[in-house]
């Protein structure tokens, strides 16, 4: 039993991080979708700037009479330009936050695992149940995750970084390439969604609608159909019924 | 007794409501809005000129009729009214002057949130106007795809084709501009109104001045600005509004003319941001509301 207890240590610190995870990419979702307007708002104002520039207001004759025109409509359309910015640099921050938070308690779990790595040993890390997958892979798996956040967050804070008002082509197209870097991610994703569904069975093995949320909150399809590697039969939450849950 | 009241129904309730109807004996002459010719602020001043010798006499400005029903304008009459007024007043310090300066500031604060209403409605007509223009731009747009589509499959039939379809379109873009029009006026009332909040606070410098004189000392209306401050405040946002009017006149009279889709953009860009007035229109106005006690310190 004493031999159990770092085990069950790690094991403990896995448990409280996922219900973590899965909060933080609810938010880390929620500011995704707030870019979106955002984004296609700014494109907007870059093809009425890229409009106006294209136009010359002198050979206009019923705007003759406003000769500081062009000008004056250029500074409040990248004043609405730099209000759309003030707002997706705030996104942004929700998306480091979001980032930080995962990174910080995955790093808690690893200290409790580096505290404890000793005396677990090597089989002890490998060695999974048929309700609770190895130590080793579920540190794999909440790594991965935490590299997925990494990625996305420099990625779009490197497209951000890259608006200027005078490469409009780049602010008009700005929408798709934010996109792009979601559908990238889309495989990342996939194995993110396996880590924390295949984990969030160890605390709440017995409520099947729990799986199908975690599924959910990943917002991509059902779970299984995702997973690279298919688990074991006997892993199953429909053939998990009359088992008794491994304590966590 | 020579003062002048000139005074809107709502304003004679607020004023029975917490005097009690005390004050009606200052009342010298009533005259209601509907009979009263708008008068300028010098033919308003004259009128006072005649009563300033008679202790205790009321000025008030003429107030519009159609002024909107503001959340933020005063709705009981300030602690200094019934000090002033009020029967039983026991404050004797009050300088003879003072409820000039009184009803001045009210008629200030109330401007300011007249100010503010005004701006709040243009806004709300200023989105109208742009779903309308937008709606134009678009039927303009397809318009044009449609042309092009059939100048490359042109036939003799396609003309007649096109002889029939123009009136159905054209009816359609004559009743979007009609809307356009329509939002036009409206913003151009309101433009009026705020032309004569500015005069009305013209008015009341132009009374202060007579009343101190050369005197440099002139105790400030609410907290610290000057009364000729509001004037210059209430000038500087109806200039925005005024040129802003001019350019919104041009594009409701060209957006269904435009020829070519970087100026139908640039039209709709100009509706919507508003080019004239400026970025610094909005703390203006703030300012003037926290002034007056309309926004808390």
């Amino acid at each position: 039993m004493t031999q159990d207890q770092p085990l069950l240590a790690v094991q403990e610190a896995l448990k409280q991080c996922f219900p973590v995870v899965e909060e933080q990419q609810g938010l880390w979702q929620s500011a995704l979708s707030d870019c979106q307007p955002l984004l296609l708002s700014l494109s907007n104002l870059a093809e009425q700037l890229q409009a106006a520039q294209n136009l010359r207001f002198e050979d206009v004759p019923p705007l003759r009479a406003f000769p500081d025109l062009k000008e004056r409509l250029r500074r409040k359309q990248l004043w609405a330009g730099d209000t759309v910015l003030d707002k997706l640099e705030e996104r942004l921050t929700a998306l480091l936050k979001v980032r930080d938070t995962v990174s910080s308690h995955v790093e808690r779990v690893l200290q409790t695992y580096e505290q404890h790595a000793d005396t677990i040993g090597m089989d002890g890390v490998l060695q999974a149940s048929v309700v609770s997958p190895s130590v080793a892979d579920m540190l794999e798996w909440l790594q991965d995750i935490e590299r997925h956040y990494r990625n996305s967050y420099l990625k779009r804070k490197c497209l951000l970084s890259s608006i200027q008002w005078g490469d409009l082509a780049n602010i008009q197209a700005l929408p798709k390439a934010w996109d792009r870097i979601s559908e990238d991610e889309h495989q990342t994703l996939v194995q993110a969604v396996k880590t924390a569904a295949s984990v969030l069975v160890h605390h709440s093995l017995l409520d099947p609608s729990r799986w199908e949320k975690s599924a959910a909150v990943f917002q991509v399809g059902p779970v299984e159909s995702l997973c690279e590697r298919p688990m074991p039969a006997s892993n199953r939450v429909t053939e998990l019924g009359s088992r008794t849950p491994a304590p966590l | 007794m020579g003062g002048v009241l000139w005074i809107l129904p709502g304003a004679v309730e607020d004023f029975a409501h917490t005097e009690g109807g005390s004050w009606s004996r200052r009342i010298i002459r009533l005259v209601s809005s509907e009979s009263a010719p708008v008068r300028s602020a010098t033919e308003q001043i004259k009128d006072v000129e005649g009563s300033r010798d008679s202790p205790g006499w009321l000025f008030w400005l003429p107030l519009s009729d159609s002024r909107i029903t503001s959340p933020c304008r005063e709705k009981e009459i300030p602690a200094y009214f019934s000090t002033t007024f009020g029967p039983g007043n026991a404050l004797g310090s009050i300088t003879p002057r003072k409820p000039v300066l009184s009803v001045s500031a009210r008629k200030i604060k109330d401007n300011a949130a007249d100010w503010h209403n005004l701006i709040l409605k243009w806004e709300n007509l200023n989105d109208t106007g742009f779903a309308t223009a937008n709606n134009i731009a678009n039927l303009k747009i397809s318009l044009w795809s449609e042309d092009k589509t059939e100048l490359q499959s042109s036939s003799p039939a396609c003309g007649e084709k096109a002889g029939r379809t123009l009136p159905e379109y054209s009816k359609e873009l004559e009743m979007l501009c009609e809307e356009l029009q329509t939002t036009f006026n409206a913003l151009a009332k309101i433009q009026t109104k705020m032309e004569k909040l500015s005069s009305t606070t013209k008015g009341i410098c132009e009374l202060e001045n007579y009343h101190y004189g050369h005197e440099r000392q002139r105790p400030p209306l609410f907290h610290t600005w000057p009364t000729a401050q509001f004037y210059e405040v209430s000038r500087k946002l109806s200039d925005m509004y005024r040129k802003e009017l001019l350019l919104k006149r041009t594009i409701t009279e060209e957006l269904a003319h435009a020829a070519d889709r970087d100026l139908t953009l640039s039209y709709l860009s100009m509706w919507l941001h508003q080019p004239y007035v400026e970025t610094d229109s909005r703390l203006l106005l703030e300012s003037m509301l926290l002034e007056t006690g309309h926004r808390a310190l």
